[in-house]
């Protein structure tokens, strides 16, 4: 009956099969094959017999690159042996900790399997993407001879943890409907993209087999969570999420800190990223353990339903015990999906491959928390409306934020990273305003449209980022050092330029859509307070998504008006990306902009819900004056930075009192950072401290003191021992004339 | 009133505190030995008094107290032998005698 | 005849290896070595499966006198047996293992061979190898006894190999002014005989409150002590039931070994100076022994004890493991911070326990489910923490090995040299701090899942350990492994072929248990409806 939909668990195994293929299969491979020979010209010797390719790339260097070279086949591999520690010997190196080409070790040539690795992750990955596809038009109806799915969707597989009763919740089960299908896409295909364009962005980077295999376990993770029919498959999914998030944020092991940019290294971002979902997650396995000692199951189905186990019965008279688990259950969103206050990890989380960046901290991952309450909207729902009030509220705030926050951003990425946690915030608010009638559907709807356009944005990024690292030989986010891009790299420009656009909600293009229809449903439901912050927030958004187009792109003085080109502030000259890099920045182009247009959207995730009424869309006032303040956000960007130039803002900034407060508080982030980091550094580990003193004072001190104590008298006690014999024996007699009084006395008395 | 019991055995306590007196008081170790040997008389006087007057059916016709004295005569003259021996041992050692010295099993 | 069990095999084939590898050439001892454990894991594994396949996979409970007899395997022969005036004395040598004691069985079985193979280059090889199988000997009988006094035998038996493998192998800083080995060694013995001692006193009063001059603990288990009525005692001034009392005092051994806060003072300072492979051993199996004890003896034998107790030991299980948790934060040692989190980790158990406690007289079904799930939960948090937490020491042994130390800081970015190794170690602290899909998880879950029914404010409490594991694991990982490389150890090789057997085989098991734990639960959970009342009708899907 469902056959094609039957089949669709090949979409979770697709990935999870390439990770162990990888894994096991072609990394080991590649390790292997680069472990010929113990030094690093044993290797490059090994190699110029191993492969044509790289004996062609060696003679391109001639003569000069052979220190190069020796480098580049140093960072290759575990090979290199005891040529780095030729020079100087070991004492010197004490205090000195890596040299600069550990950072980011760059290999001059991909070996077959490393490359192999990317082609067997990228073509499972394209099944996926496919079958996923097929399974959306076939669910709209738009194939012949397939029906749709079901109103409650259908069970993939599962098994349970034990056979016996007391674990039939435990069981382990994926279900496919709408919802997940409607993700599944998104996941899907902004993953092949991502894998696509990663070709090109790691193609010099060492661990290209490693990045692949994270990529393909990033979405095995992401995809149970979108299957997932119960709160334990989608707890699984939830830290494997985060683990491949820590995996590929600190994907460059051995990258360091950079204080003057106030960029931490990635191995301490992915170990923060990870640990504040696990602050999130305890929220949420709290939530879930209310929800299961109350109704005796997790699975959401069963929950949402109206029979014992279903919360509705189960939690009758203790509404606001439900309401509680809910807000809990929602806290694992607030840290998966970087709300206020958890936000701090995703900023640091730009540490990451930029690949990365855009596929898991932009458009998928971060946006689970978003699906988690979209898929448990009947639990919220039967909550008291305190739930949904807070999962609004906190988006709401965090919009704001965030967006606050992104004004004067310097880094690339982190203007990204902000603009993220400011539209999962939108997305808040379109779940907690949109009340039971209009379900999930205008949250989602903007976590659909947003996946397309943050992706792109950031992968255009990374294509930004790209060129300059090779023009300029180091590696620049700094929109100080950049400026007229358009010029060198039109193809980045000008689909960066329609990403801007739409997250700023430019009429007819897909953010317009999503984003308009949530911010007229929180006036529409009466929550004025967050219309209006929606409101502010979408002009602030125009305002800083341009103002990194023009600082990036632009520039006073370039092309129409300074909107093309510019002058170029960094060294060297970039070129556009190759076509590995490109090529998913126009598709993504492409559904930047249409992807609004799936009217039905609200209806195919809930049927009882309306359609989008672009008619009342259009015809509401309210809906241009969002548009107004975000061309009013994009018209200043254009003064400030295309007219003005930013050297005279930030000189005037700094003049002013109020205005350089204003400044710092924002560039640091509120200051949020610093006191984490204080909270963590004196209070918890102050308390650790503490434990730990305890323990080793109070607890051990005691068991130490009792074996002192009878060591102690011990050695008093065999002072009586003098070692000489009369002694003993007065002792001894004078005992026995004791004795015999005693027993004389005893025996007399009686 | 000829001899009785009591006198046998007044005169084995008084010996045997002579002879303890001697153990415990004497520095010299042959002296000490001298004392122990004492008292192992008092004892072996007590002994054959005690048998000597048992007049109570039929242990009276045993001789398991004078049994008892020549056994401690024998077994004491091995003593003495063995205690000479680790004197003479210890002299040799120690360069005394003078038990006050000797104090090998202090602590 | 005596021989002709199986299960007595199980003890003789380890003792017999341990002999011959004693008396062997050197080079062939560790082979003898290697042969016997390999024989002893094969012949617990062919007792596995002859169960599974006999019965099919539906494991008994020794201490059911309806089992199915092809469900158990036992072994019942009369061994001591003298009458003092009225009081006959008898000790039967009673083994046998079921769903409960067959995974402890092949899992020291398995840990003991995989410390062989870690073992394979130590000093006085001969010596090192006949006592890591005395000490397999000793434990297997503690996990297979059926007789509390030969229980209790097996329990003092383990002591001695234990004692001298931490005190001759074991490191030489110095604590407290002598050498780390000695002093562990001796704090160990000391903890433990003090507990046993309690241990034997409980034995005893069990054993001649109960009357039917026998230790067997199935027999006992039908004549349980009464809880409230019977002889009271009173202790430090407060009456308390027999079994309570009994209960107590055979509670003190098990909580030392688990170890149970403040008890647990010990396990540190033993895991800082013993060697790798016998920190696997001990945190692997001998940790369980109290953990197995604690649900086989107290939960079988004094239910009620149990439960009466059951608010002081959720107390203390949230002392464990936040307290434990706590520390390891700011420990500068890697064997220590794993030693630590071990404390916290059988937190767990005890939590397990003492919900599964609560559920034991219930009509409610609902709370005999829970029960049931907590404290199956807290027994594969046993296997799981087994395996974890050997492959974690089995990590820090590789690092040791090569640079002689184990302190946090002097590492930096070793990843790089050391990528095989850097991976199975990762995987290890990933699977020691819960993520699901490994054998960790499954537990974790399980417990804090359904003990939030019985418990909810200790297990809401006891939840943010999650949040303290990730942070001292992955923080230690990030110190030892990632950031910027410390050129210092430029030469480290990563780990031999050798070394990585036991990581690879731990790492399999771990994955097998936290994806399909199936395999694992439905052996154990028969032995567990034994001890807690079966629930007749089930909980929602």
């Amino acid at each position: 009956m469902y056959g094609l939909y039957e089949y669709a668990w090949l979409i979770l195994a697709a990935p999870l099969a390439s990770f162990v293929v990888i894994v096991f299969g072609t990394r080991m491979a590649d390790l292997w094959s680069r472990h010929h020979g113990q030094t690093a010209q044993d290797y490059a010797a090994y190699l110029r017999e191993a492969d044509p390719a790289f004996a062609a790339w060696e003679a391109t260097r001639g003569a000069g690159g052979h220190a190069e070279q020796q480098h580049a086949a140093h960072a290759a591999g575990p090979a290199e042996g005891a040529a780095h520690l030729g020079h100087g010997g070991e004492a010197e190196h004490q205090e000195h900790h890596g040299d600069p080409y550990d950072d980011d070790p760059t290999v001059p040539y991909l070996t077959p399997w490393a490359r192999l690795s990317g082609y067997v992750g990228i073509v499972l990955m394209l099944f996926a993407c496919l079958y996923s596809w097929l399974l959306l038009f076939a669910s709209l109806g738009l194939l012949p001879g397939t029906p749709r799915l079901p109103e409650g969707g259908i069970t993939l597989f599962s098994y349970t943890w034990g056979s016996d009763v007391a674990f039939q919740p435990y069981t382990i089960a994926f279900h496919l409907d709408n919802l997940a299908l409607a993700m599944t896409v998104v996941v899907t295909t902004v993953s092949l993209l991502v894998q696509f364009y990663s070709q090109g962005y790691m193609a010099s980077s060492a661990g290209y087999a490693r990045f692949f295999a994270y990529l393909s376990l990033f979405a095995f993770s992401m995809l149970t969570i979108v299957f997932a029919a119960n709160f334990l498959v989608i707890f699984v999914g939830w830290e494997l999420v985060g683990l491949s998030s820590y995996l590929l944020i600190g994907f460059w092991i051995n990258k360091r800190a950079k204080p003057a940019e106030e960029r931490p290294a990635p191995a301490s971002a992915a170990l923060q990223a990870f640990v504040m979902n696990r602050i999130g997650d305890v929220g949420f396995i709290l939530g879930i353990m209310i929800l299961f000692a109350t109704t005796g199951t997790f699975d959401f189905a069963t929950l949402a339903g109206n029979g014992p186990h279903g919360v509705a019965q189960a939690f009758a008279g203790n509404q606001a015990l439900l309401t509680l688990a809910m807000i809990l259950v929602f806290c694992g969103a607030i840290g998966k999906s970087a709300q206020v206050p958890l936000h701090t990890w995703l900023p640091s989380a730009m540490e990451g491959p930029t690949p990365v960046s855009a596929l898991i901290h932009a458009a998928t991952m971060v946006a689970a928390g978003v699906y988690m309450v979209a898929r448990t909207f009947a639990l919220f729902s039967a909550a008291g409306p305190q739930a949904f009030g807070v999962v609004a509220w906190i988006g709401g705030i965090t919009a704001i934020f965030a967006a606050t926050i992104g004004l004067t951003q310097t880094d690339f990425k982190r203007v990204l990273a902000f603009s993220t946690i400011s539209q999962l915030g939108y997305m808040f608010v379109g779940l907690g305003v949109a009340g039971t009638e209009i379900g999930p559907g205008a949250g989602m709807f903007h976590l659909f449209t947003h996946a397309f356009f943050k992706a792109l944005l950031f992968l255009g990024a990374g294509s930004v980022l790209h060129a300059l690292h090779h023009a300029m030989h180091r590696e620049v986010q700094d929109m100080r050092l950049m400026g007229g891009l358009a010029r060198f790299m039109p193809i980045t420009a000008a689909t960066w330029l329609i990403a801007g656009l739409s997250i700023s909600g430019f009429p007819f293009l897909s953010g317009f859509y999503s984003k308009e229809t949530l911010i007229s449903l929180a006036f529409e439901h009466g929550d004025y307070a967050l219309w209006a912050i929606t409101l502010v927030t979408a002009g602030l958004t125009a305002f800083y998504m341009f103002r990194a187009f023009f600082l990036a792109f632009g520039g006073k003085g370039g092309a129409l008006g300074g909107i093309w080109g510019g002058p170029y502030r960094g060294e060297g000259t970039p070129h556009e990306s190759p076509v590995t890099m490109t090529l998913p920045l126009v598709i993504l182009a492409v559904f930047s902009i249409f992807a609004g247009y799936w009217v039905g959207f609200f209806q195919y995730l809930d049927p009882h819900a309306p359609l989008l009424d672009l008619g009342k869309l259009f015809s509401d006032g309210l809906t241009w004056l969002g548009v107004a303040l975000s061309l009013l956000g994009i018209a200043w960007a254009y003064v400030l930075y295309c007219a003005v130039g930013w050297e005279r803002v930030h000189k005037v900034v700094e003049a002013n009192a109020v205005l350089r407060f204003f400044h710092r508080l924002l560039l640091h982030r509120y200051y949020v950072d610093t006191l984490y980091d204080w909270i963590v550094r004196y209070v918890v580990l102050g308390l650790c401290h503490v434990a730990a003193a305890f323990d080793r004072f109070v607890v051990d001190g005691i068991v130490n003191g009792v074996a002192g104590l009878v060591m102690e008298l011990g050695s008093g006690l065999r002072r009586a021992e003098t070692g000489k014999v009369q002694a003993y024996m007065t002792v001894f007699f004078g005992g026995i004339a004791v004795f015999a009084v005693v027993v004389f006395v005893l025996a007399t008395l009686r | 009133m000829g001899l009785t019991l009591t006198h046998f055995v007044v005169l084995g306590a008084v010996l045997f505190c002579i002879g303890l007196y001697g153990a415990l008081t004497k520095r010299n170790a042959i002296a000490i030995l001298m004392s122990i040997e004492i008292m192992l008389n008092a004892v072996n006087i007590t002994l054959i008094a005690f048998s000597f007057f048992n007049h109570v059916k039929p242990y009276s016709n045993l001789l398991t107290g004078q049994i008892f004295a020549i056994f401690i005569i024998t077994v004491a003259a091995a003593e003495a032998a063995l205690a000479l021996a680790m004197i003479i041992a210890i002299y040799r050692k120690r360069q005394t005698v003078d038990v006050g010295e000797i104090d090998m099993l202090k602590w | 005849m005596i021989f002709a069990y199986d299960l007595t095999w199980i003890l003789l084939l380890p003792t017999l290896g341990g002999v011959l590898a004693m008396v062997a050439p050197v080079r062939l001892s560790r082979w003898l070595a290697l042969a016997f454990s390999a024989a002893t894991l094969a012949l617990s594994l062919w007792i596995f499966l002859r169960i599974a396949v006999a019965t099919g996979y539906h494991f008994g409970s020794v201490t059911d006198p309806k089992a199915d007899p092809a469900s158990i395997d036992v072994v019942q022969l009369p061994w001591i047996q003298f009458q003092l005036g009225s009081v006959t004395f008898r000790i039967d040598y009673y083994l046998g293992v079921d769903g409960l004691s067959l995974p402890l069985v092949i899992l020291n079985a398995l840990l003991t061979m995989l410390a062989v193979i870690g073992g394979w280059e130590k000093p006085r090889v001969k010596e090192y190898m006949a006592l890591l199988l005395l000490l397999e000997a000793g434990v297997m009988g503690v996990f297979m006894a059926l007789d509390l006094l030969l229980f209790f035998l097996f329990w003092e038996v383990e002591l001695a190999p234990m004692f001298l493998l931490i005190g001759i192998w074991g490191s030489e800083t110095l604590k407290h002014g002598m050498p780390g080995r000695i002093y562990s060694a001796w704090k160990f013995l000391l903890y433990t005989f003090f507990g046993s001692i309690f241990m034997l006193a409980g034995i005893l009063l069990v054993y001649f409150q109960a009357g039917q001059n026998t230790a067997s603990l199935p027999v006992l288990m039908q004549h349980l002590l009464p809880a409230s009525t019977g002889v009271t005692v009173p202790l430090l001034g407060v009456t308390m039931g027999s079994q309570l009392l009994a209960f107590l005092l055979v509670f003190v051994a098990f909580a030392v070994k688990i170890p149970m806060f403040p008890l647990h003072t010990w396990l540190p300072d033993a895991h800082t100076d013993a060697p790798t492979e016998v920190s696997v051993i001990l945190a692997g199996v001998l940790l369980k022994m109290g953990a197995y004890g604690l649900i086989r003896i107290c939960l079988g034998l004094f239910p009620d004890g149990l439960q009466q107790f059951a608010p002081l030991l959720v107390v203390l299980a949230v002392i464990n493991i936040l307290y434990g948790a706590a520390i390891c934060l700011v420990q500068k040692d890697m064997k220590r911070l794993v030693a630590y989190s071990s404390v916290s980790h059988m937190g767990v158990i005890l939590l397990g326990v003492a919900a599964a406690a609560m559920a034991i007289h219930t009509s409610n079904p609902d709370v005999a489910h829970f029960g049931t799930a907590a404290l199956m939960g807290a027994t594969v948090q046993m296997i799981s923490h087994g395996l974890i937490t050997s492959l974690l020491f089995f990590c820090v042994g590789v690092i040791y090995d090569r640079a002689h130390t184990r302190e946090i800081e002097i590492f930096g970015g070793v990843a790089k040299r050391m990528p095989l190794w850097a991976t199975l170690f990762t995987f290890a602290g990933l699977a020691s701090l819960g993520l699901p899909g490994l054998a960790g998880f499954v537990a974790e879950y399980m417990v804090f899942t359904s003990s939030y029914r019985i418990w909810p404010v200790p297990t809401a409490i006891a939840v943010f350990t999650m949040i303290l594991t990730a942070a001292y694991l992955l923080w230690m990982l990030k110190r030892v492994l990632f950031g910027p490389f410390n050129l210092r150890w430029n030469w480290l090789p990563d780990a031999s072929w050798r070394e990585a057997i036991p990581l690879v085989t731990l790492a399999a098991f771990i994955v097998l248990v936290g994806v399909y734990p199936g395999f694992l639960l439905d052996v154990i959970v028969p032995a567990l409806h034994h001890l807690l009342p079966v629930a007749t009708t089930a909980l929602g899907r």
